[in-house]
């Protein structure tokens, strides 16, 4: 502290600045973002726009991590049993996924834009609290499947690094936990994405184990339809992983907080189709590694994780086992931390209790109470012994496929509303895309229910 | 009426479910749905509604709160249908990302004369954030006063003290007597929106900082004593381009209302309060509840 009349320097006040110094980014910075399946996390802090190669570098290179980082414990096992059941057959799903996928994050990160509300908020506003708690419910069922195979992958990634299930999921559990309540996850949560880029190595190895070319062309272009149950269920699995619902959220609401209203629209819509872009590279390679090596070797059916590791053989060799153990620990721990968080946030918003983890215990104790809950629900489905991990991951991610068709009708037709869209409106050709990934995901659930009721009747659909 | 909650019991869900078939507890404190369910639809539904009217009897904090609830669209309908005093209260209690939303959306008129009612330091915070050639309009607009006042502040640096500070504080020059000096405030304690404290200077033009008088001494104190015999000349002071946290901690560590901000030659250029300095340091989450924690 000075004291007057001492010197002080200092600005004198200008008569006007009318010319220059306004704007140029001097209090809203702009930062430089990875987008996680949807979810922003902020990077660095540039003092203006980027420009020129910067601004490749800036959107390119946080999607170039977010494709390691996106995938998460069921993600990686369903991938994998994909390629191993049936080798290059399942790659052209992911290419119209991929598209299906830019269409309704694109259409959240509008809704974001347009009315600067979060998904939930938005339904509850709009279509009343009748549909806010059916889509709470969808979101609470999906999300909590989800925490659990996150600590599955957890327990597997420790087994496979001579760990015992029992003793490291307990403390990853309580490690995240602390982390996220006491507040220092934001850093930590750089290292869980460090360990994921071992993910990499897929695409080495899909690559060093010389694929046959015109076998992945034809799985990736000329779409073949089984009637093989196990086929269908994979496929409704792949849909699952894919485009999850608690993505939409994350799109939604990483809008809303950067504060993008509907005039600053434009980078965040390139933004949003860049990142699906990377997204699901990583998974065709993943698709193509385990179909060159266990799938090449008739080794068909992925039962433990250390077979899935197999995959990175031609690159790892012997480490195989642990480099797969590293980047599904992270991938487990980074999911693991933020899933909870997320359905907390989404009930918090649904029925507009305190949320945000800056809070505390005692201002929002709704929030950390069900956020500790889901935790300890998560850990405790990870240490039943005896699961048969890679069966149940992908049945998870076979449950998010069936529940995805709920909220991507929300999303739809939120997306039609005028009154909440303005000019944002979805157009007639987004509509087309929009109702035909809608048609698309329903009819796979559909055929795959069918298929599954007939096998449980003990009627075997011819397969070919 | 004054909106307590929405009601998300089991009991308040099913009587919603029920469309009010089922009886409602506690009918005293709650507000029903159907009280505020018109904030859903357009502004012509708001302006035919009871409900509006309903809505502007609330305190701004409330109605603050009851806005963020609505996509921004609503939320600028809403505003613009409020007074200009209520409008903006309203405004400054919305989050900043929030606040810049809300603002882009309403018409030029209605904005213009938000602006003119708005706290310098809030029309700055706007106006840095908006695009250069719609701030340059927006700052044409303004009346020639609060277009110095609010350009004065736009030229600071992020994370400085000029940027957390309000330079629309109440002045007096140390020559006069107490009772003219209340003469002059009468007119300029209109708009500050900080008047606890007068800041005495050696002249209107110069406006070197001499002393300091709280609004009670000057109230209390003999008519025909000078300023300059009753004002505290012991004043601390901060810089204008010195760290913002820093500054913030000082007058809060000092427990003061405020600590006055001087230039070069020790001229007077604002004040940074506590309650701004509380909002500045505060958790992110505190913000929006510390803003008129003392004014």
């Amino acid at each position: 502290m000075s004291t007057a009349p001492a010197p002080p320097s200092g600005l004198e006040p200008i008569g006007e600045i009318l010319d220059d110094g306004l704007g140029a980014g001097k209090r809203g910075a702009t930062r430089v973002h990875l987008t996680i399946r949807g979810r922003s996390i902020p990077l660095q802090r540039l003092s203006g726009p980027p420009s020129g190669l910067l601004y490749w570098v800036c959107l390119l290179g946080p999607g170039l991590i977010a494709s390691a980082a996106g995938n998460d414990a069921g993600g990686i096992a369903t991938y994998s049993a994909a390629g191993a059941r049936y080798g290059y057959d399942l790659i052209w799903v992911m290419l119209i996924i991929t598209v299906s996928l830019a269409a309704v994050q694109e259409t959240c990160a509008r809704l974001g834009a347009a009315t600067g509300s979060g998904l939930l908020d938005l339904i509850r506003d709009r279509l009343g609290l009748g549909w806010s708690l059916c889509a709470v419910g969808v979101i609470v069922i999906a999300n909590t499947g989800l925490v659990c195979s996150e600590f599955v992958g957890i327990g597997t990634a420790a087994e496979l690094l001579g760990l015992s299930r029992l003793v490291a999921v307990p403390v990853a559990a309580g490690l995240l936990w602390y982390l996220v309540v006491f507040g220092s996850y934001d850093r930590v949560e750089k290292v869980f994405i460090l360990m994921t880029a071992v993910f990499f190595a897929y695409p080495a190895a899909a690559l060093v184990s010389r694929p046959d070319w015109t076998a992945v062309a034809r799985g990736a272009f000329v779409p073949t339809l089984r009637r093989d149950p196990e086929y269908i269920f994979l496929l409704v699995g792949l849909i699952g992983t894919t485009i999850t619902p608690y993505m939409q959220l994350f799109q939604q609401s990483s809008i809303v907080e950067r504060g993008a209203g509907r005039r600053r629209y434009g980078p965040e819509r390139t933004d949003a189709y860049v990142g699906v872009g990377f997204s699901n590279r990583m998974s065709v390679f993943m698709i193509m590694a385990t179909a060159a090596t266990l799938h090449h070797t008739g080794h068909t059916h992925i039962e433990t994780a250390a077979d899935a590791a197999k995959a990175l053989e031609p690159v790892a060799g012997r480490a195989a086992g642990a480099l797969f153990a590293v980047g599904l620990l992270g991938a487990s721990l980074l999911a693991g931390a933020v899933l909870p968080l997320a359905t907390a946030y989404a009930l918090g918003e649904a029925f507009g209790f305190r949320k945000g983890v800056n809070l505390d215990f005692r201002r929002a104790g709704t929030f950390f109470g069900l956020f500790t809950v889901l935790i300890v629900i998560g850990a405790t489905a990870a240490l039943i012994p005896g699961l048969p991990v890679i069966r149940w991951l992908v049945g998870i991610q076979v449950l998010n496929g069936l529940l995805l068709p709920v909220i991507l009708f929300f999303v739809f037709r939120l997306a039609n509303d005028a009154t909440s869209m303005g000019p944002l409106k979805n157009t007639r050709l987004q509509n087309v895309v929009a109702w035909s990934t809608f048609g698309l995901v329903t009819t796979a659930i559909v055929a795959m229910l069918g298929t599954q009721l007939l096998n449980m009747v003990g009627l075997h659909v011819p397969s070919g | 009426m004054r909106l307590r909650a929405i009601d998300t019991s089991t009991r308040g869900l099913l009587r919603r479910l029920t469309r009010g078939g089922w009886p409602a507890c506690r009918e005293d404190e709650l507000t029903d749905w159907r009280d505020v369910v018109f904030l859903r639809g357009t502004t012509r539904q708001l302006v035919d509604n009871v409900g509006c009217r309903r809505i502007a009897r609330l305190p701004p904090g409330e109605i603050g709160r009851l806005s963020n609830a609505l996509p921004y669209l609503h939320a600028a309908q809403l505003i613009s249908l409020m007074l200009d005093r209520v409008g903006a209260e309203v405004l400054e209690v919305v989050p900043p990302q929030r606040q810049l939303l809300v603002f882009e959306e309403l018409d030029a008129d209605c904005a213009s004369q938000l602006l003119a009612v708005l706290a310098p330091d809030t029309v700055a915070d706007l106006l840095a954030r908006l695009e250069p050639e719609e701030a340059r309009e927006k700052l044409r607009r303004l009346p020639e006063s609060r277009r110095r006042l609010v350009t004065d502040l736009l030229q600071y640096p992020e994370g400085t003290v000029g940027v957390v500070m309000t330079n629309d504080v109440v002045v007096i020059p140390e020559g006069v007597t107490i009772s003219d000096a209340c003469r002059l405030l009468h007119d300029s304690l209109a708009t500050p929106a900080f008047v606890y404290y007068a800041y005495v200077v050696d002249g209107q033009e110069s406006r070197r900082l001499r002393g300091m008088i709280t609004l009670r001494e000057l109230l209390t104190a003999e008519p025909a004593s000078s300023v300059k015999d009753m004002m505290n000349p012991y004043l601390a002071a901060l810089t204008p381009l010195s760290p913002a946290a820093q500054a913030c901690q000082e007058v809060i560590d000092n427990r003061v209302q405020a600590l006055p901000v001087v230039g070069e030659g020790g001229r007077l250029l604002g004040a940074l309060t506590a309650d701004a300095a509380l909002a500045h340091i505060a958790p992110a989450s505190w913000r929006t509840r510390t803003r008129h924690v003392f004014s």
